[in-house]
């Protein structure tokens, strides 16, 4: 047997079967230290430093965000986690393995941002041509194309089509689907929704929840902040190159956030009342613009408190909102005042 | 070799409509010139035409269109990319050159041309070195830039090294005739048969250079890829 097909069979390389042996720690995507700088001309010794000592562990089955500012340095991380950028030191490893071998390839899948497909061929020949590269199984090929294909909700009809013709949103989805062809223990996914109808934003994210729950460790590089609260167990800020903030979003649940709370008609609530209510629930009052008024509420709970207190002294609750996301709110407190 | 790489290559270079139309009107009219001259000779020449057309961005069209990414996120070693390429667009350009001798020969015999006078063979082995050795050029030359900028630096190398011989020879710098001499014979190796036919000296320094000159730009290749880094910036 070829070592190509063993890779496909047994789905491992000999650097991932020769790290086990030495114990090394085979499951995590593990990123120690890495300094990337890329030189503005060929002999120039100056250049950007896109990555500033990154250090990250990303545990197996879990679903990771990578937020952070136009030019942070996201994508130059993505580039070196799948091995297509060379840091200057530091080192990543998957699986025991550095990220270009080709057993971790073989069971790792990727949809790029910027998707750019060989326009020649038809939206089903690019899945069957990927399927082949992937080493998958010839006699496969057919029906796992077509069920990835009903997978993404991209008709047969359309995927007959050449790929040039394809929109956006049709375009993305034939990037989703040949990101899961062989079933990737890992899936790197950059700005995954993007140019994609709210329709297919629905799907993109069951599909993801899906692989969540298959065990799939997710790494998604994304600005909808919102989606990678959805879907990442934890999200990671670049800013400048480094990582500012690491946090959880269950954790995330812990800090800060904006609330508006619209009162019924008539409402003329007193302001000093207010504050006496946000104060007494920890809660901070921050304004009155008729009907909405607005909290610093700490946390979930503290939300709950605040709007029961509200109730319960006889004010016509109607509606509350959370004003920005949990993200949102660490992302303009980063460490290093990110965008506002 | 990649086989999903190299097929994938040829079906492109072959519903390519550019290149198609520009393989029609080149073998139409050599096929009619070699009819009307009774002879393959204007067909011999289209080896080096049909390799240009095939191999010109065979790796800087990837390079500019931005699908390198998804490619490399395959299994597949940069190095079997490379072999794969230039396989696929030799075999492209040397199935249309015996095409075209195919279609010449039969319409000379047709035309009353006796089978035996035809060096079909001789032409169809020829071509093929010329083309294997021309398509290695041209891959190398398509690792260094992107697009169809190979055809430009190709154009660069066959030019310059003869306008410097020439000046150099009227300087009386024999050995800088000689250097680009030697240049413009790795860029455009030729090695004839005829000698195994014929009899005369065995051209020693042609084969050397014919077979020095596809490794060394398949390593080229090679090694351009193998540092190449993979970003947007490609795209």
């Amino acid at each position: 047997m070829s070592w190509a097909r063993r890779v496909s069979v047994e789905r491992m390389s000999p650097c991932a079967a020769a790290a086990r042996l030495r114990e090394v720690d085979l499951s995590a995507i593990v990123v120690e230290d890495l300094v990337k700088t890329f030189r503005r001309g060929f002999a120039s010794t100056s250049g950007v430093r896109a990555l500033d000592g990154v250090s990250l562990r990303i545990e197996p089955g879990e679903s990771l965000g990578i937020v952070g500012p136009n030019g942070a340095g996201k994508t130059t991380l993505l580039g070196c986690l799948l091995g297509f950028l060379t840091p200057d030191s530091g080192q990543v490893t998957i699986d025991g393995c550095a990220p270009d071998d080709l057993g971790v390839r073989a069971t790792t899948g990727y949809l790029p941002e910027r998707l750019v497909l060989d326009r020649w061929m038809s939206g089903v020949d690019f899945l069957r041509y990927h399927h082949a590269l992937a080493l998958q199984p010839a006699e496969a090929r057919e029906s796992e194309c077509t069920a990835l294909l009903e997978r993404v909700g991209l008709e047969p009809s359309a995927a007959a089509r050449r790929v040039a013709t394809f929109s956006r949103g049709m375009l993305q989805r034939l990037g989703l689907a040949q990101a899961l062809i062989g079933s990737p223990r890992r899936l790197f996914l950059d700005e995954p929704i993007s140019g994609v109808d709210p329709g297919g934003v629905a799907l993109f994210r069951r599909i993801l929840s899906e692989l969540r729950a298959e065990g799939v460790t997710l790494v998604i590089n994304s600005h909808q902040l919102d989606e990678v609260e959805r879907v990442c167990s934890r999200v990671v800020f670049v800013q400048r190159g480094r990582l500012e903030t690491m946090d959880t979003a269950v954790a995330g649940a812990a800090h800060a956030r904006l609330l508006r709370v619209r009162l019924g008609a008539g409402a003329t609530p007193d302001r000093a009342r207010l504050e006496e209510l946000a104060g007494a629930m920890r809660a901070r009052f921050q304004s009155w613009d008729a009907p909405d008024a607005r909290f610093l509420v700490e946390d979930d709970s503290g939300a709950t408190r605040l709007l029961g207190a509200l109730i319960a002294a006889g004010l016509p609750v109607i509606e509350a909102v959370a004003e920005e996301s949990r993200l949102e709110r660490l992302f303009t407190r980063a460490p290093s005042g990110g965008p506002s | 070799m990649n086989r999903t790489l190299f097929s994938a290559l040829l079906r492109q270079r072959l519903t390519s409509p550019m290149r198609m139309g520009i393989l029609f009107l080149a073998g139409s009219s050599s096929v009619l010139m070699s009819l009307v001259m009774r002879s393959l000779a204007p067909i011999e020449n289209l080896a080096w035409t049909l390799s240009l057309l095939f191999a010109a961005g065979a790796i800087g069209q990837d390079l500019s269109s931005g699908v390198m990414q998804l490619t490399f996120s395959r299994p597949l070693t940069r190095q079997s990319y490379v072999v794969s390429r230039w396989a696929s667009v030799v075999a492209g350009a040397w199935g249309a050159h015996t095409l075209l001798v195919l279609l010449a020969s039969t319409g000379m015999a047709l035309r009353g041309v006796p089978i035996s006078q035809i060096p079909m063979g001789f032409v169809i082995v020829e071509s093929g070195i010329a083309i294997a050795a021309t398509c290695a050029v041209i891959v190398g030359f398509s690792s260094l830039v992107r697009g169809l900028g190979d055809l430009a630096l190709y154009a660069a190398f066959m030019i310059l090294p003869s306008i410097v011989a020439q000046l150099a020879r009227a300087q009386g710098q024999f050995w800088l005739e000689r250097l680009c001499e030697e240049l413009g014979r790795t860029v455009h190796p030729e090695l004839k048969l005829s000698f195994l036919v014929n009899g005369g000296a065995i051209p020693w320094s042609a084969i050397a250079g014919w077979s020095a000159t596809i490794p060394l730009f398949l390593g080229l290749a090679i090694t351009v890829m193998n540092r190449r880094e993979i970003s947007y910036g490609d795209s």
